[in-house]
């Protein structure tokens, strides 16, 4: 309903639902605030937005007083004035006002009204209240003598990121905010609060009397740490970056961040970063060099080795952080002028595994829906997937859909920080998911749950039906360690939804047998109709930045650009053609592959760019001896790695906040990165070193001017990229398939492209269930008993963030989780040092008790030297190779 | 005007509280009845024509307030009992909980009937554990008999009560900061509206009534609303309790009909002056209230004289002093008390209350001047106009009319500044 209203003498027509607060800013007028934060819950405490309600004899605060028609509004009374200049006056008397010294200084609330609104002198007199603080956090400073008890950070940690570890304790003029029993901040250091906070209460302490606000530029870049794709803005002065600040209302994170792409910023100017390309002398040391001398180098040899051994002796590992523009480089280099398909990314496995599952399925290769989907969905599942570090601000959509009353199980075999929020988090062993999504099914079968539409097409389930016979619900429970109560209300609950999306992550699907749980978990949706509408879809989530570009963009050994078989003669023929120049006809190795290769000798040169083995490969030492027996290494990298420390030649790359650039995030939106600060020393965009590189080698094909002249050759190679360039990107991206037809229609809402894949349902060959017989995706072997889930830390990504000093604060070496029930089993107390033993490998690594982890399984995050997760990990073919779960031994040290 | 007992009916009975006690004298007959020959609509009905207004301080016509939670239709609906009396100088809600504990109880059930809610919470202040065990133990009776629990006396209705102990905070008085503390959350006020009645506690429709407010409930079914809106005056219905404190005779509760004046309270009941003594001051009203001086001994106690008066009823909580007091630290202890007890939560209390403190502990220093009043006045005005809830709003009454009424007291400290304490005597 509209209703008409009057604020200072003009009217306006506003939605009924708003408050006096907006209706005035929709007519430009500007009334004070402290407290009030639309996306936070109405507070009403710091009463400097009063305003005079005709009729109302006490001023009322605009913030939360609703709309009414015919009210009539003023803001600009002697009244209100003066109601303004007293809340100010208030707050002030006991405020320090060391803004001099100040990290708020410049963008602070009570700094600028009290300019434009306050009074210059005081009429305070003696002294003023002083609260003891102290330090209770490495990198969140706290100042509560700065802080006016808006209890904006309060709000957000609670209403937000569903954490709650801010309050507030005493009252009165004692009021303090700060963490339970004002101890030690425990909490995800999402930054919220900082952002929150109106004044200078709550700082960084990563940027702390470093440098003033007002002398920083700012620039809006893509956040280089998962794929979720937030947009951030890096805070820069003379070339170095001092801070990420939260750019309000922009991308699809509209301004949140969480850790990393808030504290993980140090590791762009990190002191040592690689600034000078570097070339192995005759003495066997790396020395710096000119560019032009070390890319002559890598020209010589790897075109040496391709001509004299064949194209198949060299080969090339990308990371999937780099751009879209990077990668296809990358590959083009690789096929055109090393003649080499040998080509992948570390993701590349996922994809493998994933996508051709999508594809024979649903006839897709990514996301069918938006991540702006979870917050308004009814019913989520989420398998597999602790969608809080894998994804975190999709974690935080899927926060607010529970706040909203949305129903999400979790199926991990442990706890995550969504568990104390959502409806059930269900502690599956792992190898059991697809026994729990199975029992769903099979509830929903015998209650006739199923979607009516599905019946109609499919006639009968009896295949389905046949499928899940042979195992009671009962039995179904017991295996899983859930009860038969949480599987038969999951069911109703996700079919009965009208909106229900299916989240499912690494722990489920890189496990050997895994694409039989996403088999099974289509089958559930399909079974329940949950597909080709908003709010209904499958997200496979996995965490590396730019996964989905990398496959677009062809960094594999069997798909080139746009998803198209190498194997096939007319796709390479349409590439070629528009390359002009030569794809070889056979299909590459996978980087697995190529390992084995180079330690048969049969791969002799291989180009890693911003990939780092040693540290998340499987394979340990059979690995590092493998590099070792490269004839020629080239390593491109931020960093001198261990592997970047074996390499014939070091190329230094740039990280993301100096180039320019699109990534591809989770939801298939392509958006625009761009260049806060030149690249520090010599280093140079990824893109611009493999374009230089081709140039080197005398491929003319491989010169290109910036980095969206190769967008523009990327958009005439991938279909579904067709009418995508760097300008139509500017805001918020496009989310494939876009084509040039599209490109003429306005934005919808603010979004282009395509939000929702399937709209018309399966297509009649995809209309069939996998039914898949068996219960469990694998059983562990009786030597090595306990299953390990290899994952990551909230606080890291890859190994790449090992860097970042402040990262480090909260993280900095790895320890074996173990539920305390498993250690009494083992006789291995907490804190005490382990072996930690697979057929691969082992080391010893301190065990960590913890009720978050799931009886007989251990966790290990991936990050950290103290637990090279390489030795561990088995490697193996595509169908073999499960880097996130290995099987262990777990002995004493 | 002597005292009528109604309310406090069972008080001198020996064992009072016992449900025996209650039951001999008509106990527990008003509950059947609305059950048995009553729909909840004629409940209120009945409360509407009694005009009972609420005793907790606002005086908010009762019927009223039931007619809406019995409107909304969500459920469950509460009924919770304000037993945190917290305002200084008041504690008559005691005498009533010590003594006749089932009338609270009968009338919450009423009330719960009339409004559709099947349970109810008494919240009682911290200080007063033998208040919470004796409502306990009452309720523990009730239910024994079927005055409370599932399917009351066959009559199909449920209600039970459940006792909650607050932890000492002033605020949680007001009823949205109680609700919030009854949740488990910080004691602070919320927005109003929307109102208890439709969006109490746990979001769901509540009626909060004080404790005297229900205990008037059980006689007014039994006899009628027309009988009870007879006694005290046409717009304030009923008996009230007085809890009369300070400098006089007799201090304690004292029942009497609405509109009894306060010399008739002091001096007919509460055995005047102490021996020797004038009167010179009385706040009626509690801590909250502004004081009378004696120009106004004959202002009638009750919502809408005091009104007038520039006062209020507040609780009923009338603190008398005489020529010994001194105005100005009689003030600074009431504000002390406010500085105190504010939560907090907004910026003209939280700050502005320490400011008005910081302000008197100077006048009484003798380091402050004569602007420091009108400064002092502004702030006052500052905070009661621009609180969030009624703590700030009413904690400056008594420095803005010590101020007025006995602006030489203060005088006299800020002549004598630099050359320490003034005398009272100066003053008066
Ligand atoms: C600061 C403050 C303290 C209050 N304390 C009490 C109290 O202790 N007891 C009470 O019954 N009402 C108290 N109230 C009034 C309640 O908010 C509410 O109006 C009352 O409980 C409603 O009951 P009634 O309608 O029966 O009076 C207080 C109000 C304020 C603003
Ligand atoms: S919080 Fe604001 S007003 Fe206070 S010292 Fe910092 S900049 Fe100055
Ligand atoms: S950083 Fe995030 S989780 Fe931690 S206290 Fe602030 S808002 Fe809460
Ligand atoms: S710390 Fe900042 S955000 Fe939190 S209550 Fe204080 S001023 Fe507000
Ligand atoms: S007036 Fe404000 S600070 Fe004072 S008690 Fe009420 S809400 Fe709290
Ligand atoms: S902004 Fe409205 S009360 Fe704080």
């Amino acid at each position: 309903m509209m209703v008409r209203l009057t604020i200072d003498g003009r009217q306006i027509m506003v939605d009924g639902h708003v408050n006096v607060l907006d209706a005035a800013s929709k007519l430009g007028i500007h009334i004070p605030t402290f407290c009030h934060q639309a996306r936070l819950s109405d507070l009403g405490a710091c009463r400097m937005c009063l305003v005079e309600v005709e009729g109302m004899g006490k001023l009322q605060t605009a913030c939360t007083l609703a709309v009414n028609d015919g009210m009539v509004v003023r803001t600009d009374t002697p009244r209100v004035e003066k109601a303004r200049r007293m809340m100010l006056e208030f707050l002030l008397i006991n405020h320090p006002l060391e803004c001099t010294v100040c990290d708020a200084s410049g963008e602070c609330t009570l700094q600028d009204l009290a300019f434009k609104h306050g009074s210059a002198e005081t009429r305070f007199k003696g002294k003023k209240r002083i609260l003891r603080d102290h330090i209770i956090s490495p990198l969140i400073d706290r100042n509560l003598n700065r802080c006016i008890q808006c209890k904006r950070c309060v709000r957000v940690c609670e209403e937000i990121q569903g954490v709650t570890a801010l309050g507030m304790s005493y009252r009165g003029a004692a009021t303090v905010v700060g963490p339970f029993m004002d101890k030690s901040l425990d909490c995800e250091y999402c930054s919220h609060c900082i952002w929150s906070c109106p004044v200078g209460a709550i700082t960084s302490r990563a940027m702390k009397h470093k440098v003033r606000t007002w002398e920083m530029e700012k620039s809006e870049a893509i956040c280089p740490y998962c794929s979720c794709g937030c947009t951030l803005s890096y805070n820069y002065r003379d070339n170095v970056v001092y801070r990420v600040t939260h750019a309000e209302g922009r991308g699809l994170n509209m301004g949140s961040l969480c850790s990393k792409g808030f504290f993980g910023y140090d590791v762009i100017n990190h002191p040592d970063r690689i600034t000078a390309p570097m070339v192995r002398d005759a003495d066997g040391v790396l020395r710096r060099t000119t560019w032009q001398s070390a890319l002559e180098e890598v020209a010589r040899n790897m075109k040496r080795i391709s001509r004299e051994s064949g194209g198949k002796a060299v080969g090339g590992i990308a990371s999937d952080r780099l751009t879209n523009e990077d990668l296809y480089l990358f590959q083009k280099l690789m096929r055109m002028v090393f003649s080499s398909n040998n080509v992948d990314t570390p993701s590349g496995l996922w994809s493998r595994t994933v996508v051709p599952v999508l594809e024979k399925r649903m006839g897709v290769r990514a996301a069918t829906n938006s991540l702006d989907d979870l917050n308004y969905t009814d019913a989520l599942l989420i398998v597999g997937c602790d969608i809080t570090v894998a994804n975190p601000i999709s974690g935080l959509k899927v926060k607010q859909a529970i706040r909203r009353g949305g129903l999400v199980t979790e199926v991990n075999p442990g706890k995550t920080a969504l568990s104390r929020l959502a409806r059930r988090s269900l502690a599956v062993p792992v190898g059991k998911e697809l026994a729990l999504v199975k029992g769903l099914i099979k509830v929903i079968l015998e209650e006739g749950l199923y979607d009516s539409e599905t019946l109609g097409k499919y006639g009968k389930f009896s295949e389905l039906e046949f499928s899940v016979r042979d195992k009671s619900l009962k039995e179904i429970a017991r295996e899983t360690d859930c009860s038969v109560d949480e599987i038969t209300q999951t069911a109703r609950e996700f079919a009965g939804a009208k909106k229900a999306s299916i989240i499912f992550g690494e722990t489920a699907v890189l496990q050997a047998g895994g694409e039989k749980v996403l088999e099974a978990v289509i089958d559930l949706l399909v079974l329940t109709g949950k597909l080709g509408q908003e709010g209904c879809g499958l997200y496979p989530i996995l965490s590396g930045t730019n996964f989905q570009g990398a496959l677009d963009m062809g960094v594999s050994p069997n798909w080139l650009p746009g998803h198209a078989a190498v194997s096939s003669d007319s796709e390479r023929k349409r590439v070629e053609k528009a390359w002009n120049g030569k794809v070889p006809k056979d299909g590459g190795k996978s980087a697995y592959e190529m390992i084995q290769a180079a330690a048969a000798g049969k791969l002799k040169a291989l180009y890693l760019a911003g990939v780092n083995p040693l540290a998340t490969f499987p394979g340990g030492e059979d690995l590092e001896k493998a590099l070792k027996k490269m004839e020629f290494l080239v390593v491109q990298e931020l960093f001198l790695t261990d592997t970047a420390k074996l390499a014939d030649v070091v190329l230094p790359a740039t990280s993301l906040a100096e180039k320019n650039g699109t990534l591809t995030n989770v939801e298939r939106r392509v958006q625009k990165t761009s260049k806060a600060i030149d690249g520090l020393g010599h280093s140079l965009p990824d893109w611009k070193i493999f374009s230089d590189l081709g140039v080197a080698c005398g491929e003319e094909g491989m010169n290109y001017l910036n980095s969206s002249e190769v967008m523009d050759e990327i958009a005439s190679v991938v279909p579904f990229y067709s009418g995508i360039n760097h300008q139509i990107l500017a805001d918020n991206g496009l989310q494939w398939p876009f084509s040039r037809d599209d490109a003429r229609e306005v934005y919808h809402e603010g979004y282009l492209g395509t939000r929702h894949l399937l709209p018309e349902g399966l297509s009649k060959d995809k209309q069939f269930f996998a039914a898949v017989p068996v219960w469990e995706t694998h059983s562990a072997d009786s030597k090595y008993p306990m299953t390990l889930v290899l994952g990551d830390l909230l606080f890291h990504s890859g190994s790449f963030t090992r860097y970042s000093e402040s990262l480090n604060q909260l993280a900095a070496q790895a320890t074996l989780l173990m539920n305390p029930q498993t250690g009494m089993g083992l006789d291995v107390q907490d804190g005490s040092s382990v072996r930690a033993v697979s057929t691969q490998g082992e080391f010893t690594v301190t065990v960590s008790y913890s009720e978050d982890i799931a009886p007989g399984m251990l966790f290990l995050p991936r990050h950290f030297k103290n637990a090279p997760v390489s030795a561990l990990m088995i490697p193996g073919p595509d169908d073999q190779a499960r880097t996130a779960i290995v099987h262990v031994r777990v002995v004493k040290a | 005007m002597s005292e009528l007992k109604i309310l406090t009916r069972n008080v001198s009975r020996p064992n009072p509280a016992h449900i025996d006690s209650y039951l001999v004298n008509e106990g527990y007959v008003a509950l059947p009845r609305a059950l048995n020959e009553m729909t909840p609509e004629e409940v209120i009905d009945e409360v509407k024509i009694a005009r009972l207004r609420g005793r907790g301080g606002a005086g908010f016509p009762a019927g009223m307030k039931w007619d809406f939670a019995s409107r909304d239709r969500r459920k469950p609906k509460y009924i919770i009992c304000n037993a945190d009396e917290g305002e200084p100088g008041t504690f008559k809600d005691r005498v009533l909980i010590e003594n006749d504990p089932h009338a609270i109880l009968e009338g919450m059930a009423l009330a719960g009937y009339a409004a559709g809610a099947e349970k109810g919470f008494i919240y009682i202040r911290g200080e007063y554990p033998q208040g919470a065990r004796i409502l306990e133990r009452a309720i523990a009776e009730a239910t024994s008999r079927s005055f409370l629990g599932d399917n009351i006396l066959n009559s199909g209705f449920n209600f039970s009560v459940t006792v909650h102990r607050g932890a000492g905070a002033y605020v949680c008085g007001e009823e949205t900061a109680l609700i919030e503390s009854l949740e488990g959350k910080r004691g602070q006020s919320r927005i109003r509206p929307p109102f208890p009645v439709n969006v109490g506690y746990s979001n769901l429709p509540t009626v909060v009534n004080n404790v005297e407010t229900l205990a008037s409930v059980p006689p007014i079914i039994l006899r009628g609303g027309a009988w009870y809106a007879s006694i005290g005056t046409p717009e304030c219905p009923g008996t009230k309790l007085y809890s009369v404190s300070g400098h006089v005779a007799r201090p304690g509760v004292y029942e009497l009909p609405m509109g009894v004046t306060l010399r008739e309270l002091i001096f007919d009941n509460a055995g005047g002056m102490r021996e020797g003594r004038t009167f010179k001051a009385a706040f009626p009203g509690g801590a909250s209230s502004a004081c009378l001086d004696e120009s106004q001994l004959d202002v009638k106690l009750d919502f809408n004289s005091l009104a007038v008066a520039g006062s209020m009823l507040g609780s009923g909580a009338v603190i008398v002093l005489d020529d010994t007091a001194d105005m100005v630290k009689a003030t600074h202890v009431l504000i002390k008390f406010f500085e105190h007890e504010s939560c907090g939560k907004c910026t003209p209390c939280r700050e502005g209350l320490f400011w008005v403190r910081r302000i008197l502990d100077q006048i009484l220093e003798g380091s402050a001047s004569e602007q420091d009043l009108d400064l002092l006045l502004e702030i006052c005005e500052g905070i009661r106009s621009t609180s969030f809830c009624g703590l700030g709003e009413a904690s400056v009454s008594c420095v803005e009319s010590t101020i007025k009424k006995f602006r030489g007291e203060y005088l006299a400290y800020l002549r004598n500044s630099g050359s320490g304490e003034a005398e009272t005597e100066a003053a008066s």
